[in-house]
């Protein structure tokens, strides 16, 4: 068995290289609690002034009301607003102004001015949102139901974007280090001379990066479970089925890159744009398909991490089943074969 | 100077040769600006929306053809009740709204698998809720700054601070491992050229590079995007200098650790990744967690300076207002700087 022979060499590689086995193992637990627990899309900690030239019952009310709101660490009285945000101490400002309790009480038409810094415009359009929200009240007739994650958790959907971009690096990244270290050091020319065939040569590299793939996705998953709590509505045997063919268009694009480079540098700034860019940005991961202009939105579906995030956000938030991604699933499996076709060719034409 | 002259000399050839750099300096920092420019806007521009209901009346016409004249909706017609369901499970909506008995009640169903846009759609129905509830308060808000709220005055910055560090930190890794790579380095060893010579001559192309570049990526920005610029320039140039700095150290940091120049990229990047995930560009600094904003607040030179780029280009600020970040930029860049030239230094004396 040569196969035997070249997976035990790969294997000795990846023990012997600290980086690989950093990469492959401190990363995704970095990601995961960086991701996790660092980056939270609710708004939290706030600071608000609050300029009041009425200072009358009504307003008191309404500042305590304010206060109360979770997302807003300070609220305190300030006697100018332009200076303050400014220098970045409050994100807004509300201004109560002379009369407002009396024009209240006539019911004529009181107005709140709510000065906000929208150098970050988001954040502005969020806050303005929550003081509506206090100050006026909602409508009672409204209510709100949040499907598959009635908490608005921000681990929920960045979990599956972590698992996609891990598998992106082990599959297309370290195959593609691990070539090019073949290529640089010249050992390729072994596997010519050597009586080797292409496809052990290709099988061998490849199946230590899917045992280290599949363990990953068992950590993750176990970490967002234990950690976060993340839910796994849908079938588990499925999510590690399709996870193979993810995994198998990352070696087709490792390979197929590290093949026309032979070079360290440049292989990696290709395979880096090819794909770990596009999982994260193109993906809908962090940023909503739907809000790109049409032309990014039509380069998306170059992008396998696309179908895959559908079918991890499908399996373990919503618990879809396998007919529901079956588009989602073609795509996956035209892509992966055609890679691995492609670069078996050229691994042939390598080592002959 | 003679010396230092030689190699200033050297290194530009070398940039001048090597194709990759002509790559990574001109095209990939426009494509890159073009990308996230776009890509990193936040407004959902449509939220497609399907309803059910029982019966079909006048007020349930009148009320989705509000929702839909808020400009934020898409009308996406009626479903039965478990196909309504299904098509947000599905994806193919964004929202559902069921219509109670005697309309006393609607009930919104928001896709909450996609938590970025689940939130910017509840903001959208608490403004549309403000429009239909009658009350005699009002707000007015008033937006500072960006009367607009135009996302790319917002994300341009960030993406300009973004390419900056990557370029500088990457070219000076790679520059100082190249030299490893080939053995060049031993020439130095016996030239009678004295190490903080190379060093300088070294990192002086990379600096004016950078330099250079940022000015372009910057002008592109500013006639692509038409960024304000309301604040000083010399002062923005002042402290675009300093973050320079920080880039080349962290360069010369990672190229310490590393070999060939694939494994000084490597290292670089998980240096500077952390740094830019945590800048506060993608997420609010103040919603991180306690020991990460600590982190961000006192160790990332990259939130210090999108925090004076920002501040300097929508806001007008100057040095008094951002003096925090200016005088943290300027620390840590001094700091990083003699550490890495110290070490390279003990490096080339042995």
């Amino acid at each position: 068995m040569k196969i035997k022979g070249i997976i035990k060499k790969e294997f000795l590689h990846i023990i012997r290289d600290e980086r690989t086995l950093y990469i492959s193992f401190i990363l995704p637990i970095l990601l995961l609690i960086i991701f996790g627990y660092a980056i939270r899309t609710d708004l939290r900690n706030i600071n608000i002034g609050i300029i009041d030239y009425d200072d009358k019952y009504l307003t008191k009310k309404i500042i305590e009301e304010i206060k109360k709101e979770e997302i807003f660490s300070k609220v305190e009285r300030t006697y100018e607003f332009y200076e303050d945000l400014k220098s970045r101490k409050y994100k807004g400002v509300l201004i109560f102004p002379e009369g407002f309790t009396r024009k209240f009480e006539k019911k004529e038409y009181a107005e709140i001015e709510l000065i906000l810094d929208a150098s970050d415009n988001q954040m502005a359009e969020n806050i303005e949102g929550y003081i509506r929200q206090k100050i006026i009240g909602g409508n009672k007739n409204l209510q709100i139901n949040i499907l598959f994650n009635p908490e608005m958790k921000s681990t929920y959907f960045i979990v599956p974007g972590i698992i996609a971009i891990i598998f992106m690096v082990i599959s297309a990244i370290l195959t593609s280090i691990t070539l090019t270290k073949e290529f640089e050091n010249n050992s390729i020319e072994i596997y010519k001379v050597s009586k080797i065939k292409g496809y052990e040569l290709y099988i061998g590299k490849i199946i230590p990066y899917i045992i280290i793939g599949y363990i990953q996705l068992t950590l993750v998953l176990l970490l967002g479970k234990i950690l976060f709590n993340i839910p796994l509505k849908g079938n588990l045997f499925l999510l590690y089925f399709l996870s193979l063919f993810f995994l198998f268009t990352g070696f087709g694009i490792g390979i197929t890159i590290s093949t026309i480079f032979k070079e360290g540098r440049s292989t990696l700034m290709a395979v880096w744009l090819s794909t770990l860019m596009p999982s994260i940005f193109l993906s809908g991961f962090l940023f909503p398909i739907e809000n790109m202009p049409v032309f990014l939105q039509l380069l998306t579906y170059l992008v396998p991490a696309r179908y895959f995030l559908y079918i991890l956000r499908g399996i373990l938030l919503k618990g879809l089943g396998f007919k529901d991604f079956f588009p989602e699933f073609i795509a996956l499996l035209i892509f992966s074969l055609f890679l691995i076709a492609v670069s078996s060719i050229r691994i042939k034409k390598e080592i002959g | 100077m003679n010396g230092i002259k030689a190699i200033i000399k050297k290194e530009f050839i070398e940039i001048i040769r090597d194709k990759r750099n002509f790559y990574m300096v001109t095209i990939a920092p426009f494509i890159l600006l073009l990308l996230f420019g776009y890509i990193i806007s936040l407004d959902l521009k449509k939220v497609e929306t399907g309803y059910f209901c029982e019966n079909e009346n006048k007020e349930i016409r009148e009320f989705i053809y509000s929702l839909t004249a808020s400009g934020f909706f898409i009308n996406k017609g009626f479903f039965e009740k478990e196909r309504l369901i299904e098509e947000i499970k599905r994806g193919n909506l964004k929202m559902g709204i069921i219509f109670g008995k005697k309309n006393r009640e609607i009930l919104f169903l928001i896709d909450g698998s996609q938590g970025l846009s689940a939130q910017k759609i509840l903001g959208y129905i608490s403004k549309f809720s403000q429009n239909i509830k009658k009350g005699n308060i009002e707000i007015k808000p008033v937006y500072l700054f960006n009367p607009s709220l135009e996302t790319k005055n917002y994300t341009v910055p960030g993406v300009f601070v973004i390419i900056v560090i990557i370029i500088s930190s990457i070219l000076t890794g790679i520059s100082f491992t190249i030299e490893k790579e080939r053995k060049t380095i031993e020439i130095f060893n016996i030239s009678p050229l004295k190490p903080h010579q190379v060093i300088i001559g070294k990192i002086t192309p990379y600096t004016v590079l950078t330099f250079i570049d940022g000015i372009l990526i910057f002008s592109f920005a500013k006639i692509f995007f038409k960024i304000p610029f309301k604040g000083n320039p010399f002062l923005l140039i002042l402290i675009f200098f300093f973050y320079i700095l920080i880039g080349l150290g962290i360069g010369m940091l990672a190229s310490l650790i590393s070999k060939t120049q694939r494994e000084s990229m490597l290292g670089t990047f998980l240096i500077i990744f952390p740094f830019i995930l945590l800048s506060g560009i993608f997420f609010p600094i103040e919603s991180m967690s306690e020991f990460f904003r600590f982190f961000t607040n006192y160790f990332n030179p990259v939130t210090h300076f999108l925090i004076c780029l920002r501040s300097i280009l929508l806001k007008g600020a100057n040095i008094k207002e951002i003096y925090f970040s200016f005088i943290f930029l300027i620390i840590y860049s001094f700091f990083i700087f003699t550490i890495s030239y110290i070490l390279i230094l003990k490096k080339l004396k042995l």
